[in-house]
């Protein structure tokens, strides 16, 4: 398989998971406002920060009012983390490996194209409508997924799809804690802290579509150190961390020359199994999840170097 | 049920399907009967199932307007070009001697220069061709042959004689569409294919890749790859459908790197694979920016090395286009007589080079009645067709003569045939060329038929698809085994796959 193949294909995934979690991501938060006590205003400025928009967006927006931030995270072509740039550059990826894809997939990829085309203009001032256009897009992303896992056969190009896919995957599930930890420490505390926390924490797993899954591999009050085991360190949400990493080692073997990358690997799932996270503080948490972070990109990085971009 | 009403060809023209008086010409008569047994309502039905599987094969063209590239949907028209099978074989046989006479002609420019010695072709017109590559000079390809692919232009004139327009050696486009062509007709009319003796023309990919295999290095399974200059280039859709038909790897130049044993390599997530041999569809001008542009990022720096060193097989190689020259062109007889001691099967259209003082003189004079054309385009750019021109517009195509004239050649407007075509719901007559792709590698093969091209404007004589052209199925008909029971059937015939 063509080196530049495999990295459009790889790229292909990413941006595709990256669409379908922002989306999630967005519709959770829009959720969790309308549970909010009046006195405890919604930050959207954490959703620019769990996306890592906050510089961009100060760059070109004033206030933080909820419009402004859906309109900059939805559908502005000139902010590259939108959903709008998101779903251009998989569109791209996916123009360029046509003819190594199913073509159901790239009929799905130009129907989120054309969803996001019409719908959105008229979409991000309604909350209703947006919501709906938000779940749309998640629904058409997981009609590609699919397709892709439905009708793609498997090989490397499979492999590249998969390890995109979850590595993007694992990128988000850390962000949204990174920065939701934060805003929810004191965790589980007494009264209606509590209470409140206990609600944000659902809101969590919902914008990862964890809650039903949570429920029913765990019991009893949701309380955030369980979530965080839960999304971190589990193996069997497929949202979580280590489920992710564990499916990126499976890519990794099926693909050639892999020393280097599934090294690097190895060393992550080793951290994050052996770290023992109650009751961290919240720079000890957000230390932990950085290091992470620059796992994922180093890990990023020898896949680029190992396939995509050797120098001969 | 309204009947269609027939079909009058234009006066004055040959058409294809039907003579004079309107009887139909020999393999013609089951189309045209069949096409008449449709109401004008069934006919509108097939053109658009002929439209939607067009669109559902996903077959296109991209142009570029308004700073956007498009992916159009390929224009067909259903009502087939049909040639006799003994009409097919002279033409086959005058294609091979052709090419065969061409690739004499471009060893011989990069090697002895015999023929310019000897002046059948003026030397001084071949060293300043645009298309000369004293790069490539001294190299012997595999068989001596440079151009691999030809697509050869023909067009029949008024009393039915057949035409060279021109010979395509650098990177001649169309094949896929003639191939899908006949798969959108079997589609809308199986029927049609059930009676006919139609002969199939699906063995193109095949022999291609049999052209190709002939020209790689002594290796046992060498690696063929196709070389495109990416998805924005007009012909990325038949660069893509063959290499999936080939089973070769369709890759871009920065795919591909020199090594320092001077051998190609792609890039692939296994490490480095040797190439052997690249059909490549890029322009000499960019295939290497070490010896070509220096600024072209769709080549491969050291290509012309590894080539040169015969450790990789380009085809057509380097330097081909030399004979794809307009004014190469008026001489491709004189070469056939030199080189093969044969005479020409198939004519030229008579020609005059501007550059020659007599002929330019009277291209002047007469501008009205000819076509100018320059010596180095393609796909109908930049040329003039007189009697359609204003006169400012032929004026000013004097002055560039006049100020260029190694540039253009001229010839007589061709009374171009033409073949019965829907237009509006009717059956009309439009202009029609032929586009035959012959192969030489070890061996020769020619596409059975050929892409058919059609003016789908009325009046129109340009058949380009960048230009509003459309295309035909094109079928080579036998019409001794159509004479029934008993008639010799060599087994290459017969309507399906």
């Amino acid at each position: 398989m063509l080196s530049r193949l495999a990295e459009n294909i790889y790229w292909l995934a990413r941006y595709l998971e990256r669409t379908e979690d922002t989306a999630r991501l967005l519709l959770a938060s829009a959720q969790i406002q309308m549970d909010l006590p009046s006195g405890m205003p919604m930050s959207w400025h954490s959703l620019l920060e769990i996306l890592g928009a906050s510089e961009p967006y100060r760059a070109r927006h004033g206030s933080e009012n909820e419009r402004a931030v859906m309109r900059f995270l939805i559908s502005d072509p000139a902010y590259s983390g939108s959903i709008a740039a998101s779903v251009r550059s998989a569109r791209e990826n996916a123009r360029v490996t046509r003819d190594q894809l199913p073509r159901e997939a790239w009929e799905a990829i130009n129907g989120l194209h054309y969803l996001l085309q019409e719908q959105a203009p008229n979409a991000i001032a309604s909350r209703w409508r947006r919501n709906d256009l938000l779940a749309a897009i998640a629904a058409q992303c997981q009609r590609i997924q699919g397709v892709l896992h439905g009708s793609v056969s498997r090989g490397p190009r499979y492999q590249f799809i998969a390890l995109g896919r979850y590595l993007e995957r694992a990128d988000m599930t850390t962000r949204i804690l990174d920065v939701r930890y934060a805003s929810l420490f004191p965790m589980d505390g007494g009264g209606n802290d509590s209470y409140y926390s206990s609600v944000c924490w659902i809101s969590v797993l919902r914008s990862l579509s964890a809650y039903e899954m949570y429920r029913q591999d765990l019991h009893g009050l949701v309380r955030g150190r369980d979530v965080v085991h839960y999304l971190l360190q589990g193996e069997r949400f497929p949202r979580a961390v280590g489920f992710a990493l564990a499916r990126i080692r499976q890519c990794l073997e099926g693909l050639p020359n892999h020393q280097q990358p599934a090294a690097r690997l190895e060393a992550l799932q080793a951290v994050l199994a052996t770290a023992s996270l109650v009751d961290l503080s919240p720079d000890a948490m957000h230390e932990f999840i950085d290091g992470l972070q620059q796992g994922f990109a180093a890990l990023h990085g020898d896949v680029v170097q190992t396939y995509f971009r050797f120098t001969p | 049920m309204q009947q269609w009403n027939g079909y009058r060809p234009g006066t004055g023209y040959y058409d294809e399907l039907v003579d004079g008086s309107g009887t139909p010409r020999p393999g013609c008569q089951h189309l045209l009967e069949y096409l008449k047994s449709l109401s004008v309502q069934e006919l509108a039905d097939r053109h658009q199932a002929a439209d939607a599987t067009i669109r559902a094969m996903g077959i296109t063209f991209t142009v570029y307007s308004d700073g956007e590239n498009i992916d159009r949907a390929w224009p067909f028209d259903f009502v087939p070009r049909i040639i006799e099978r003994r009409e097919w074989e002279t033409i086959q046989a005058g294609l091979f001697q052709r090419l065969r006479a061409l690739n004499a002609f471009i060893d011989d420019v990069y090697n002895d220069q015999r023929a310019l010695r000897d002046g059948v072709v003026p030397e001084s017109v071949v060293l300043k061709s645009r298309d000369f590559r004293p790069q490539c000079q001294g190299v012997s390809p595999p068989h001596g042959v440079w151009a691999h692919v030809c697509g050869t232009d023909l067009v029949r004139d008024k009393d039915g004689t057949l035409y060279v327009l021109e010979d395509n050696l650098r990177v001649p486009s169309g094949v896929s569409y003639m191939l899908e062509n006949r798969h959108v007709m079997k589609r809308i009319f199986p029927e049609l294919f059930e009676h006919s003796r139609i002969m199939p023309v699906d063995a193109y990919p095949g022999q291609l890749l049999d052209t190709l295999c002939s020209l790689a290095p002594d290796v046992p399974n060498p690696e063929i790859v196709v070389l495109t200059p990416g998805i924005y280039n007009s012909a990325y859709f038949e660069h893509s459908y063959l290499a999936q038909q080939m089973g070769a790897e369709l890759v871009e130049g920065r795919d591909l790197v020199v090594g320092e044993d001077e051998y190609v390599y792609m890039r692939t997530i296994h490490g480095l694979e040797r190439v052997d041999v690249i059909y490549r569809r890029i322009d000499d001008d960019f295939l290497d920016p070490e010896v070509f542009r220096p600024d072209s990022t769709l080549g491969v720096p050291g290509l012309m090395r590894a080539w040169r060193k015969g450790h990789v097989a380009i085809a057509n190689a380097p330097g081909a286009g030399v004979a794809d020259d307009k004014v190469v062109y008026a001489h491709v007889p004189a070469l056939i007589r030199y080189f093969l001691d044969e005479e020409p099967i198939l004519p030229n259209v008579p020609t005059y080079q501007c550059v020659d003082p007599d002929d330019r003189a009277y291209v002047l004079d007469h501008l009205a009645e000819l076509v100018v054309k320059p010596a180095n385009e393609s796909g109908g750019y930049g040329m003039l067709i007189g009697p359609a021109a204003t006169a400012d517009e032929r004026s000013q195509f004097a002055d560039l003569i006049r100020a260029n004239p190694r540039n253009y050649i001229a010839q007589p407007t061709l009374m171009i045939s033409t073949c019965p075509t829907l237009c509006d719901g009717e059956l009309e007559p439009r202009h029609v060329d032929l586009r035959p792709f012959v192969l030489q590698g070890k061996s020769f093969n020619v596409t059975t038929g050929g892409l058919s091209r059609v003016a789908l404007r009325k009046g129109s004589l340009v058949v380009n698809s960048s230009q509003g052209g459309g295309s035909k199925d094109t079928w080579v008909v036998d019409t001794a085994a159509d004479a029934g029971p008993g008639a010799v059937d060599d087994g290459t015939v017969g309507g399906a796959d």
